[in-house]
């Protein structure tokens, strides 16, 4: 081995030390802040001119039912493969979906295929905001420990949520990136918010075959075992991202925020996500977005998502039922995490974040974000 | 006459700390707040997106903050955290710029590097602090825009995990973990992390 072959790691010193370097040189010009000081007391005496400005709300927890323009998640089954497609309003009639014989597990040299394509909001000029179309696929082999792929792509569709239709040339375009690791363990940063450190799993938020194989698959037990784990992420022993699966508007971690300098604000702070939501008022919101997650990997046996999908369908506010399609609404804060499942195959569909209260300029009752999940058996890696 | 503090932001009484913002003239309490934390805020913004732009964004982040006074709930952080959550979405608006300037940066520490060795004929572990600095940048420039935060946030604007928590409206051992993700993946690849001239090229 020569000195070209070693991979020199830094130390945390060594980091600090470049943390403390890079751009340090920065001047701060003190009539600038002077100029700026007194544009903010120009602004506050003529604030002081209006009214008293609202004391903030107490939260308030909505649990009515709310779809309005949220699409819906109807399965149909094509050769064993469950689809999820998009319709406008509430599924009126829904064609009854066909149930695989057996849950199928893939074979040496087979993949599970999982897609998870979503909507996410962005906003251009302080103004507009659009639902972007995104799509997170993931590629699991049958032994985990083999190589594993990770492709995010952004189609460049979109459609308007509030705002002017003319900005929308100034949205990102279309893009996409393509990772693999050994046994998942992706260490890139990724466009779709990831980063499956193992270090500080295998756990809820990062569901490796290991982990889920620890699982039980009966209700009574699963919740026992999610209230241990509540006092473990309590203590810190627990991690907290749901990044490398659930779209953004619905996880922890979404880049999504929203401007402050949008026009049309609302009287009491309204985080952005359904999983912020969860932040900011900590309650049984965070078990729910642990089962989703679990649910979500495609890597639960059907025991175990039998399971969670019982454990949702008693904590949500309302459900419905049409043929194999069972939706459950679970409000928290001012989102309604709106989740379909199909009971057939004891699969996650779809879910969606909706707002239930008018929301800088978008008005009660609008889809934030979806989600589409399928898995398939594949054969072909990546493709 | 104002005060500006060089050294970090002062340890302040617990009214201004989390101050009610709700008054009816908000002029006095927001005076000391923008003493108490622009100075800070300008550098740690300048570091980020250069000293010009960054005195525009100071001034901005406090005009939102006073427009946004009645969102502010005491009980939810420190008006520091909240303040640093404004700026954080200003920023959104800069990414591009600053991922610009980190992958310039880091071009210099390409090219000074092999100037270097042919020079001084020095092997490359004897990088200085300067040349180890631009590999940091390059290896920045990788980073999520919401990683890049939390980190820079601990790093440059000296906020503790749980106020970077409050700042982002997530929870406190998201950052702890986020953190220790986003250390060990610089730790392990900053130093041969190279210029993305292509990436570059695409992006203007």
């Amino acid at each position: 081995m020569n000195d070209d072959n070693v991979r020199h790691l830094w130390s945390d010193a060594e980091l600090d030390e470049a943390l403390d370097t890079l751009h340090a040189g920065v001047r701060t010009d003190p009539a600038e802040l002077d100029r700026a000081r007194s544009t903010l007391f120009r602004a506050a005496a003529a604030e002081a001119g209006r009214a008293h400005p609202a004391p903030p709300s107490t939260k308030k927890r909505s649990g009515t039912w709310r779809w309005i323009a949220v699409a819906a998640a109807v399965a149909v089954v094509t050769g064993g493969v469950v689809v999820a497609r998009e319709v406008a309003e509430r599924p009126a009639a829904v064609a009854p979906a066909a149930t695989p014989a057996a849950d199928v597990q893939p074979g040496p040299g087979q993949y599970t295929h999982v897609t998870n394509t979503y909507t996410d909001v962005e906003w251009v000029a302080d103004r507009s905001a659009f639902s972007v179309r995104q799509k997170v696929e993931f590629w699991i082999p049958a032994d985990p420990s083999d190589l594993w792929m990770r492709k995010w792509t952004r189609t460049g569709d979109a459609t308007i949520l509030t705002g002017n239709p003319a900005d929308e040339p100034s949205l990102p375009g279309a893009d996409s990136a393509t990772q693999v690791a050994p046994g998942g363990d992706f260490k890139e940063s990724f466009p779709h918010p990831g980063g499956w450190d193992v270090t500080v799993g295998p756990d809820w938020y990062r569901p490796t075959p290991q982990f889920i194989a620890t699982l039980p698959a009966d209700p009574v037990d699963l919740t026992k075992l999610l209230l241990v784990d509540e006092e473990r992420w309590k203590s810190g022993k627990l991690s907290s991202e749901p990044e490398q699966i659930l779209p953004p508007m619905l996880s922890y971690t979404g880049n999504t925020r929203v401007p402050d300098g949008v026009t049309s604000t609302p009287k009491t702070p309204q985080p952005a996500t359904f999983g912020s939501a969860v932040a900011a008022y900590p309650g049984p919101g965070e078990t729910q977005m642990r089962l989703l997650t679990v649910l979500a990997s495609g890597l639960a046996p059907r025991p175990l998502r039998t399971a969670i999908i019982e454990l949702l369908r008693n904590s949500a506010s309302s459900k419905e039922t049409h043929a194999d399609v069972e939706t459950y609404a679970i409000s928290y804060g001012n989102h309604e995490l709106v989740v379909n499942v199909n009971t057939a195959t004891s699969q996650l569909i779809g879910a969606a974040n909706v707002t239930t209260q008018n929301f800088y300029g978008i008005s009660a009752g609008r889809g934030l974000s979806s989600a589409e999940f399928t898995y398939e058996i594949t054969s072909d890696f990546g493709s | 006459m104002q005060v500006i503090h060089d050294g970090p932001d002062p340890v302040l009484p617990e009214s201004l700390d989390r101050p009610d913002l709700g008054v009816p003239d908000p002029g006095p309490v927001f005076g000391r707040l923008f003493d108490a934390h622009s100075r800070q805020l300008h550098r740690y913004l300048a570091r980020r997106v250069g000293d010009d732009a960054a005195h525009d964004l100071v001034a901005e982040t406090f005009l939102v903050a006073l427009r946004r006074r009645e969102s502010y709930r005491p009980e939810l952080g420190t008006a520091r955290s909240w303040l640093y959550g404004i700026a954080t979405n200003l920023l959104r608006h800069h990414v591009r710029s600053e991922t610009r300037a980190l992958k310039a940066t880091a071009r210099l520490a390409y090219a000074g590097d092999h100037s270097t060795a042919g020079h001084d004929g020095r092997v490359a572990e004897q990088v200085d602090a300067q040349t180890r600095a631009a590999q940091l940048a390059g290896a920045l420039a990788k980073l999520s825009a919401a990683d890049r935060d939390t980190l820079l946030l601990v790093s440059w604007a000296g906020l503790e995990p749980s106020e970077v928590a409050e700042a982002l409206g997530v929870p406190p051992g998201t950052i702890r973990s986020r953190l220790h993700r986003i250390r060990r993946w610089l730790r392990a690849n900053a130093a041969t992390t190279t210029p993305d001239t292509t990436e570059e090229a695409k992006e203007l």
